[in-house]
């Protein structure tokens, strides 16, 4: 069994993985929507924003860390009751706790918070974002 | 030799006295005086004078309402439309027809919809007594949107009567500001039946939308015409608040081109300047919220949200000065600005239980 040091590190691992992918991801897609109305947009520019755009990394720390909280412990709870392969149960709960997270805020918000998860394939990468994460934590709780 | 100083050059020696004390007097009334015409209004969003004691006061929640003679009236006027009241949406503005003395026509813009589908739209209206009649939908912007921000809905009128109208970018639909197709992000023209006016500059475009005159906005709550050139303040995202003179057919480059950031933090663009793009006359970084705009006595006045200022602007052709704030007696997030028939600016404060606020010895205050 891990100890709580170990698990306290992976599950920080596992949220400045997500923060920093759904960061990257977002500046992305943000960009794309640029590309869409014509813009050009260069390779060096697209660097140079997406580094800029971790600036947004301390929001996301903060509504990741919220979020992978509860969904752990949700997915812990699965393994333990359900069973089936562990590291599925983590990526489900990184990919729904981000996705829910950012509808429910954009629900009670009426608007979007995070520019690039406006369209259907944008929140899917958020999606991955979180997946990435819960993965991570799964490996770094668990390895094998 | 002597001096003999007669009655009458005594008279006349301490007229000369008062009247110089009277006009050091004059001169040293540097604080202008701020009344308070009415309070308890409802997140009000603009007002507009039928006379010089009555004035009508939009609130988001629908309601028209009438200050007469300093009070305000508990029957709001009947009639208005049904509004989407939500996030910044409502009723919005309200403004008489340049002959509503002799047809008692005014305009209302409004968030109509709801929540998974609303608009921008214009109506006309004619006031008769306490209550609208002939409520007829002049315009609706389109695509409908399910966010609940970023309506504009600054209506303003041309000497030709054809009617001016700032429609938002939606919040979510930001790019569309940059599409003919779409009237996010558009200031719109039209005639008074609502039909597209003739000068439209993109009326040969099968692909545009034909009421649209300029693109490229983002939350242009202002919209003040002054011998039918337009002038525009916009609200920024996290800076980049923008003062533009509006010309038919230009882009104006939000969100392309911008000197604010995301909310989060995040950019927008990498660009402040793009080819095609205007650069604002004037940009605030950081953000002041600018709402609303008037034009008195050769300036323009912008009231802030965010700053909860006044600021005086100076006109030279195409080039706009930023005077700075004035009246810094009014520190409260201000919705609205105008002038009275007779003269007289008056300004509205934001929010729930908000004033309306009259500011006397204007010219001897503002700074030049």
């Amino acid at each position: 069994m891990q100890n709580k040091a170990q698990i306290t590190a992976a599950y920080f691992a596992a949220v400045f993985c997500t923060s920093a992918l759904a960061s990257i991801f977002s500046t992305q897609f943000v960009i794309a929507a640029l590309q869409d109305v014509g813009v050009l947009i260069p390779f060096e520019t697209r660097l140079s924003m997406t580094f800029h755009d971790l600036a947004i990394f301390e929001t996301l720390l903060l509504v990741t860390a919220a979020c992978f909280f509860v969904g752990f412990i949700v997915a812990t709870t699965c393994v333990k009751h359900i069973g089936g392969a562990r590291y599925i149960w983590f990526v489900l709960a990184g990919a729904s706790a981000l996705v829910s997270t950012l509808l429910l805020m954009t629900w009670h918000f009426q608007l979007t918070p995070i520019a690039g998860a406006r369209t259907l394939p944008g929140l899917t990468f958020q999606a991955l974002a979180g997946a990435a994460g819960g993965l991570l934590f799964s490996r770094l709780t668990h390895p094998k | 030799m002597s001096i003999r100083i007669t009655s009458k050059k005594r008279l006349n020696a301490l007229c000369i006295v008062v009247g110089l004390i009277l006009v050091m007097d004059n001169s040293l009334a540097k604080t202008p005086v701020i009344t308070t015409v009415v309070d308890g209004l409802n997140s009000p969003w603009a007002f507009e004078f039928l006379s010089e004691s009555e004035i009508l006061v939009t609130e988001r929640d629908g309601k028209l309402r009438l200050i007469r003679n300093g009070a305000l009236q508990d029957e709001p006027i009947s009639g208005t439309p049904d509004v989407h009241f939500a996030g910044q949406g409502g009723l919005l503005d309200v403004m008489l027809d340049a002959n509503f003395q002799t047809n008692r026509k005014l305009y209302l813009s409004y968030a109509h919809g709801n929540r998974k589908a609303n608009a921008t739209r214009l109506m006309s209206a004619v006031l008769t007594d306490n209550a609208l009649t002939q409520q007829t939908v002049l315009f609706t912007a389109s695509p409908l949107k399910d966010t609940g921000h970023h309506y504009a809905g600054r209506i303003a009128q041309m000497s030709d009567g054809s009617l001016m109208l700032n429609i938002g970018d939606g919040y979510d639909y930001r790019e569309q500001a940059q599409q003919l197709d779409s009237h996010f992000g558009k200031t719109v023209r039209i005639n008074q039946d609502g039909s597209p006016h003739k000068d439209n500059p993109f009326l040969d475009n099968d692909d545009a939308l034909p009421e649209i005159w300029s693109y490229g906005h983002r939350n242009h709550q202002a919209l003040t015409v002054v011998n039918d050139v337009v002038y525009q303040n916009e609200h920024g995202p996290k800076g980049g608040d923008e003062v533009n003179i509006i010309k038919p057919g230009l882009n104006y480059g939000w969100p392309v081109i911008t000197y604010g950031i995301d909310y989060n933090g995040a950019q927008i663009t990498p660009f402040t300047e793009y080819q095609g793009m205007q650069q604002p006359k004037i940009q605030w970084t950081p953000s002041i919220a600018p709402s609303s705009m008037t034009y008195y006595r050769g300036h323009l006045y912008v009231t802030s949200l965010v700053e909860r200022s006044i600021r005086k602007l100076q006109i030279e052709g195409d080039t706009i000065t930023d005077l700075g704030p004035v009246f810094s007696e009014i520190n409260d997030r201000l919705r609205d600005i105008a002038v009275s028939p007779e003269g007289t600016l008056y300004v509205l404060t934001d929010g729930r239980n908000a004033e309306l606020l009259r500011v006397d010895d204007v010219e001897q205050t503002a700074p030049n």
